[in-house]
């Protein structure tokens, strides 16, 4: 089969020759211009079977207190710091080392002391409180059964608590040994024959579907051998995005790709304190469900970025306004007006977390688009230039003022594609409210901006979604995005073959549902590194 | 049997006058030399380098610099340097990000790696090639105190190559400890704890199981993966070492709260300055916090949009004056950790000041050209009486900043290191800085 693929531009450069004093002007030798620069045919006819070079990875923050919370049923701080690496937190350089290890042990501590004295005291543990403890807890921390050794290792220290304290002692120095095992905190994968073994599949499958660790089903299903197949994979995979916890998951995706964190950014955003704190954190939680259920429900990318039916959350309602055409409380859901709202770029949450404090910014907001959904983004301005504008002068719109700061050519070819994309956001303001004017004057939400080899003009956000939801290279980008999430390394060459394939799905009803099975099942995601290679 | 440190020292009838406090210091006491002045470190970051007008003296009394003027009441101790470059060899940078890894270590970040993708540079890189000075100096002195090295942080944020200065090796960085009351945490909570002795009874139990579980793991692991988890087992041993009852018996400082953001650098200097002073290490660093990318407001100095790192990049006098107001406030903290250094007695006579070199560092020259032909570095304090004070003008000669690093050595005592980094180009330390031996 042979695939149009999006041939990867070669490193560019906005270089500025001369500099003259004020803010963004001088001379680019060569323009930056977003979006392909030619098709490279792509035969995918024996596509490579090479798996992800996925070293073993320590949890981040955040899966390591869902995996306390799931198993354990306690909630505990890690305070670690994760690797920021390719837009989506992964820890594949380092481990721990001894300020960060001391975290650990203390986050064991404190949830060791908080469940020894109930295990010790349960009837269960009248009879080998050891044993009681490991087959409760022991696969589900670890993610796949102990070996004899293992057993053993945590048994003899349980001894040593019991001879100093008794079973709560015991209880409470096993836990914080196996709260601080590498077995807990890292990602450990074995592999066998070419190819992961099934509770390294579960725990791939768990800590990106679900944002957490494998539940008894799935270690079962990893012991029954259902997780060997790429079919099987699929089947379950499928069975783990109904799940509610799916949920969980796909937070830390979304909140990751569309850059959601700047929500909480209290010194760069102090604005957002005149919304209630509810409001905020529906602003940052509305495109997660959002997300959810464009999935659970069979959308592809073009309802991904056009659909305008959302969750009904009434801390939003003063946000929307008269945006709201019809509320379905049984089904919890809103039809939003689709002449003003469509997609995910259009909810309240995208447009605020890429605002300034009290304005609007297009070129933030095309900026986005560009890295997060064309996975093309502009390089970084310039020496001796301040990207940020200038105090408004009286009456200008913001983009009045955009135009003018930005007119000269060394900023021209990088804030042509930004604002150019941008603009089409101007009837949203900073919180995401709709809004017909900017400073006393009518919005101008028409947008202009050449992508590639193509040309395109939309008024307004809905235009401009349903634009970038036809585009071929969107497709590739929203499929890069979901592999550098859900394997936490930057895709190679290797991987070109599965995202042609899981672009051709978001392309297709239900193509977001099936460009995850489609991942989850490929040779990237089911193998080892170091294994298979290009054909 | 249950012991309050604090009580044993008011058993003990102690004070912390220096005559007195000297004899507790255990440190001495290891050396067996009680009046033994014991040289520290203190490396302080502060990003993007400075405003040259608004920085350099206009004579030999360097307090007329605008920039540097809170430092003035400490005019005897201080030593600005003027003239220090990084190298640059890299065919293509990308500043920040390769820079500031490369103030500590001397050495290039890994150009031939692709672990690291910078989209909007269409490129990859890796991590440090090289070992941060501190983690060497530490290396060298084998410290018998409870923490190896102790690094602190303000807004570090996660971990990425243009954000992390301390490499205890090539590829494995230090994170700082950003929060305040996370560093307390971590340095002082055994002071007060009055079960100290079962907490280590269990914790060596439990470490020594943790230890053998990693050493049964690393079979199976690839080789990369084995370096990771050797690097986590000699972690879990610093910690071991920590245990070990030869913490300082001094008055631990109370917990602080985290404040947020720059309110927390005097925090975490004052923090610093305990720990130093209490000997639970000898070399510390605070990173305030990273270079790329910093898009943070500063209200309080008026720059308001755009960040310290949008700011830098301006070349008129409108980002010169904010940017100026910024390093300016950033000196005062300064001037408060060495007025509280010099207000701490350590050893007969003399204080902590005294005994502590304390360098203020940068990954830049001047923010809006990304310009690294002159760091404005600074030293600070006596170094145990190898440094000098005063105005350096080294502008004429230009030496690397290896300079510096090898300084650092030579004032912790050991000697033998001449040149640091892999891409230093000369030998000896800053010209100038060090009264000779």
């Amino acid at each position: 089969m042979l695939y149009d693929g999006v041939m990867r531009s070669p490193q560019r450069w906005a270089l500025v020759l001369g500099l003259a004093l004020l803010g963004c002007v001088g001379t680019v030798e060569e323009p930056w211009r977003p979006g392909p620069e030619g098709r490279v045919e792509l035969d995918c006819s024996e596509p490579s079977q090479a798996g992800a070079p996925v070293p073993t990875r320590r949890l981040t923050a955040r899966q390591l207190e869902a995996t306390v919370r799931d198993v354990l049923g306690v909630e505990v701080d890690y305070p670690l710091a994760d690797e920021e690496l390719i837009g989506y937190r992964a820890n594949v350089t380092t481990g721990l080392d001894a300020t960060t290890a001391r975290d650990v042990m203390s986050a064991s501590e404190a949830v060791s002391v908080q469940l020894a004295g109930t295990l010790a005291a349960s009837p269960e543990c009248a009879s080998g409180c050891a044993d009681h403890v490991l087959d409760t807890f022991g696969a589900r921390l670890f993610r796949r059964p102990l070996d004899a050794d293992t057993r053993a290792r945590f048994a003899a220290l349980y001894d040593l608590g019991f001879a100093e304290g008794g079973a709560e002692e015991g209880v409470r120095w096993m836990l914080e040994g196996m709260l601080q095992s590498p077995r807990f905190v890292y990602q450990v994968e074995l592999a066998s024959g070419g190819d992961l073994d099934g509770y390294s599949r579960a725990s791939r499958l768990s800590y990106a579907l679900w944002g957490g660790p494998p539940d008894e089903a799935l270690l079962a299903d990893a012991e029954a051998g259902a997780l060997d197949t790429p079919e099987g994979m699929r089947e379950v995979a499928a069975r783990m995005i109904d799940d509610a916890r799916f949920e969980r998951g796909i937070e830390d995706f979304v909140v990751q790709w569309l850059e959601l964190e700047a929500l909480e950014d209290a010194l760069s955003r102090p604005d957002l304190q005149e919304l209630d704190a509810a409001a905020v954190a529906a602003l940052r939680h509305e495109p997660v469900s959002f997300v959810a259920h464009r999935i659970q429900e069979g959308g592809g990318l073009h309802d991904l970025l056009t659909s305008a039916t959302t969750v009904d959350d009434p801390a939003l309602q003063a946000i929307y306004g008269d945006d709201i055409l019809l509320v379905d409380v049984a089904e919890g859901r809103v039809d939003l007006d689709p002449a003003r709202r469509g997609g995910v770029l259009t909810l309240p949450g995208v447009m605020a977390a890429l605002a300034h404090a009290h304005e609007t910014s297009p070129s933030l907001r095309g900026r986005a688009v560009l890295a997060n959904l064309l996975c093309d983004p502009p390089p970084p301005p310039p020496a001796g230039v301040v990207p940020s504008l200038p105090p408004a002068s009286e009456g200008a719109t913001t983009r009045e003022r955009l135009e003018e700061h930005f007119a000269s050519d060394a900023c021209r070819s990088c804030h042509a594609a930004m604002d150019g994309i941008g603009f089409a956001f101007e009837h949203f303001d900073h919180f995401g409210r709709w809004r017909e004017l900017d400073r006393g004057h009518p919005v101008d939400a028409t947008s202009d901006f050449r992508l590639g080899t193509s040309r395109v003009s939309v008024d307004g956000a809905v235009e401009l979604s349903a634009a970038l939801a036809d585009r071929r290279e969107v497709a590739e980008c929203v499929a890069r995005q979901w592999s550098r999430f859900g394997s936490g390394v930057v895709e190679s060459s290797e991987l070109d073959c599965t995202i042609a394939a899981m672009a051709d799905a978001l392309e297709a009803d239900g193509g977001l549902r099936e460009m995850i099975l489609t991942y989850v099942s490929s040779p990237w995601f089911l193998k080892p590194a170091d294994v298979g290679g290009a054909p | 049997m249950k012991r309050s440190r604090r009580s044993f020292l008011r058993a003990a009838g102690a004070t912390t006058a220096a005559g007195a406090a000297a004899s507790l210091f255990p440190w001495l006491r290891a050396a067996g030399q009680p009046t033994a002045r014991v040289p520290k470190l203190a490396i302080l970051y502060f990003p993007h380098g400075t405003i040259w007008d608004r920085w350099r003296p206009s004579a030999g009394d360097w307090t007329d610099s605008y920039i540097l003027s809170p430092l003035a009441p400490h005019r005897d101790r201080v030593a600005v340097i003027d003239g220090l470059r990084i190298a640059d060899q890299y065919a293509h940078r990308v500043p920040h990000t390769f820079d500031s890894p490369m103030v500590l270590t001397g050495s290039p970040i890994d150009t031939t790696s692709t672990e690291y993708y910078r989209e909007d540079h269409d490129t990859y890189y890796g991590w440090n090639t090289g070992t941060s000075i501190d983690q060497t100096i530490a290396d060298r002195l084998a410290p018998t105190t409870p923490f190896r090295t102790l690094e602190l942080g303000v807004a570090c944020g996660g971990a990425h190559p243009g954000g992390r200065l301390i490499y205890r090796g090539p590829r494995v960085w230090r994170d700082p400890i950003d929060q305040p009351q996370r560093a307390w945490d971590q340095v002082f909570a055994g002071f007060e704890n009055p079960e100290r002795d079962q907490d280590a009874l269990r914790r060596r139990s439990v470490l020594d199981a943790v230890l053998s579980d990693l050493e049964a793991i690393k079979p199976r692991l690839s080789a990369a993966d084995r370096l990771k988890l050797d690097a986590h087992a000699t972690g879990l041993r610093e910690i071991e070492q920590s245990f070990a009852d030869v913490g300082a018996l001094c008055e631990a400082p109370a917990r602080p709260l985290n404040a947020g953001l720059e309110l927390d650098i005097d925090t975490q200097l004052g923090l610093m300055a305990s720990a130093l002073a209490c000997g639970q290490t000898r070399i510390a660093s605070l990173q305030v916090r990273r270079a790329e990318n910093d898009g943070s407001p500063y209200p309080w100095v008026g720059i308001t949009t755009g960040g310290h790192h949008l700011t830098s990049h301006g070349r008129t006098n409108v980002e010169f004056d904010l940017l100026a107001e910024l390093y300016r406030w950033y000196m005062a903290r300064v001037a408060g950790f060495l007025a509280r250094l010099a207000a701490t007695p350590d050893g007969d006579g003399y204080t902590l000041l005294d005994n502590t070199m304390v360098c203020v560092v940068s990954e830049l020259g001047i923010g809006w050209n990304h310009n690294q032909d002159n760091i404005p570095f600074l030293v600070a304090g006596g170094g145990a009486g190898r440094l000098r004070s005063g105005y350096l003008d080294l502008r004429a000669s230009a030496p690397l900043h290896n300079r510096l690093l090898v300084s650092m050595a030579n004032v912790m005592g050991i000697e033998d290191i001449q040149s640091y980094g892999s891409w230093d180009d000369a030998a000896g330390p800053v010209p100038g800085l060090l009264n000779p031996l």
